[in-house]
């Protein structure tokens, strides 16, 4: 660590850094690499090199720090999110099948359905079941269109959650009721016994388990890469010839307000002779990689 | 050294190399390169990536080591590793029998 302070090594660690997604990720890998700077300082200071040449030298020999952080992507991990997305949605048919079954054989093998009452607490689960499924299908489709792609990707966009924190509250009113009418009709048709609160469980667990892995970020497919011709956003491509200007925004509304929005004019327009627009979510770790490939090719 | 040539030998490279000892990025580049009279010239934005990801399939694993005064992050090869390489070596040896039988017809 002795020649952390030196602003040439930080700026160059910073850049790495910019590219990889997780901080705990790019500390590991700013530590592995300041070492193997160091042994490179050390080798051309024994040949005689000052400390400040010898700094140089050995940041020209490791090569560009953006394209280093970038080298540590994960494509293939990406591809195989793929089946990961795949499994989702077979848990969420069978979450919905294990819903329809504890709604039907709930009263000791016997069939309860004998009034609209008793039907309630199962479509409101189903509705909860289904909802995770289309919409986690909606992010997914967009998404696995690239995954398949020959060529490797120039720079995949890391997926940026654009929900608002007041969108979570919407989400969390809009379901509340759903879930307490179900838990309230189920239990009252049911009784509280260990049966019941078993029988719920691992319904529970997998719709549960579902949604937070279809909306973390983690685990999230890219919807948009660079590639060589331009941008593949949302399974469409949209050529750099085709983009006649672009701005940068930071994104205030977003969860995290460091990340920024890209927005993107086509020479194209709409029937009300406006441009046509596309707006992106960048991560902020991503913004400058990003646009060194806009001035280069726009 | 052409790259399309070096590409998809990189892996069995490193694994031969750490199957003779644990050893650490700067370390590997400098031997791959002293070994083979500098035909093989490892960049570090191709080494610590692959090292990454071999990590990640689990053929080789990492630990940080401090004996000599400084902390560094050392490699070592897993027996699923040594297995893979076995695996690679006879795929090489087929294929470099293969290539000169037929160079030399």
């Amino acid at each position: 660590m002795m020649y952390l302070k030196d602003k040439r090594i930080q700026s160059f660690l910073t850049h790495v850094e910019q590219q990889i997604f997780t901080e705990h990720s790019a500390d590991l890998i700013k530590e592995e690499l300041l070492d193997h700077i160091e042994c490179l300082i050390e080798d051309y200071k024994e040949s005689d090199l000052s400390e400040d040449e010898a700094i140089s030298k050995a940041l020209l020999q490791m090569g560009d720090p953006r394209e280093i952080g970038y080298s540590f992507t994960d494509y293939d991990a990406m591809k195989k999110r793929k089946y990961t997305m795949i499994g989702f949605k077979i848990s969420s048919l069978l979450a919905i099948v294990m819903t329809l079954l504890i709604g039907i054989f709930s009263s000791s093998g016997q069939m309860v359905i004998e009034d609209v009452t008793s039907m309630i607490p199962m479509m409101a689960n189903f509705l909860n079941v289904w909802i995770i499924i289309t919409t986690g299908s909606m992010i997914m489709g967009y998404s696995m269109k690239f995954i398949d792609l020959d060529t490797t990707p120039y720079l995949i966009l890391w997926p940026v959650k654009e929900r608002f924190k007041w969108e979570y509250w919407a989400i969390a009113l809009f379901f509340l009721p759903i879930v307490v009418i179900f838990f309230f009709i189920y239990f009252y048709e049911e009784g509280i016994s260990t049966f019941t609160i078993t029988a719920l469980w691992p319904m529970l667990t997998i719709s549960y388990s579902i949604w937070a892995l279809v909306f973390s970020e983690k685990f999230r497919i890219p919807k948009c890469i660079v590639v060589n011709e331009g941008f593949i956003i949302k399974g469409r491509f949209i050529s750099w010839t085709s983009i006649s200007s672009y701005t940068w925004s930071k994104d205030f509304l977003a969860k995290n307000q460091e990340h920024y929005k890209l927005t993107l004019k086509s020479f194209q327009t709409t029937n009300n002779q406006q441009p046509l627009k596309r707006v992106i979510g960048i991560h902020k770790r991503q913004q400058a990689h990003l646009q060194a490939f806009l001035r280069e090719r726009v | 050294m052409n790259k399309e040539l070096l590409k998809g030998t990189t892996e069995v490279m490193v694994l031969k190399m750490l199957a003779r000892e644990p050893m650490y990025g700067y370390g590997m580049i400098k031997n791959f390169d002293i070994m083979s009279k500098g035909t093989f010239k490892f960049k570090e934005g191709t080494l610590y990536p692959l090292l990454h990801s071999l990590e990640r399939k689990k053929y080789i694993e990492s630990f940080w080591d401090a004996s000599d005064g400084r902390k560094r992050k050392y490699y070592r090869i897993t027996d699923e590793g040594t297995k893979q390489l076995e695996v690679k070596k006879s795929e090489w040896l087929e294929f470099s029998q293969a290539l000169n039988g037929l160079l030399e017809f």
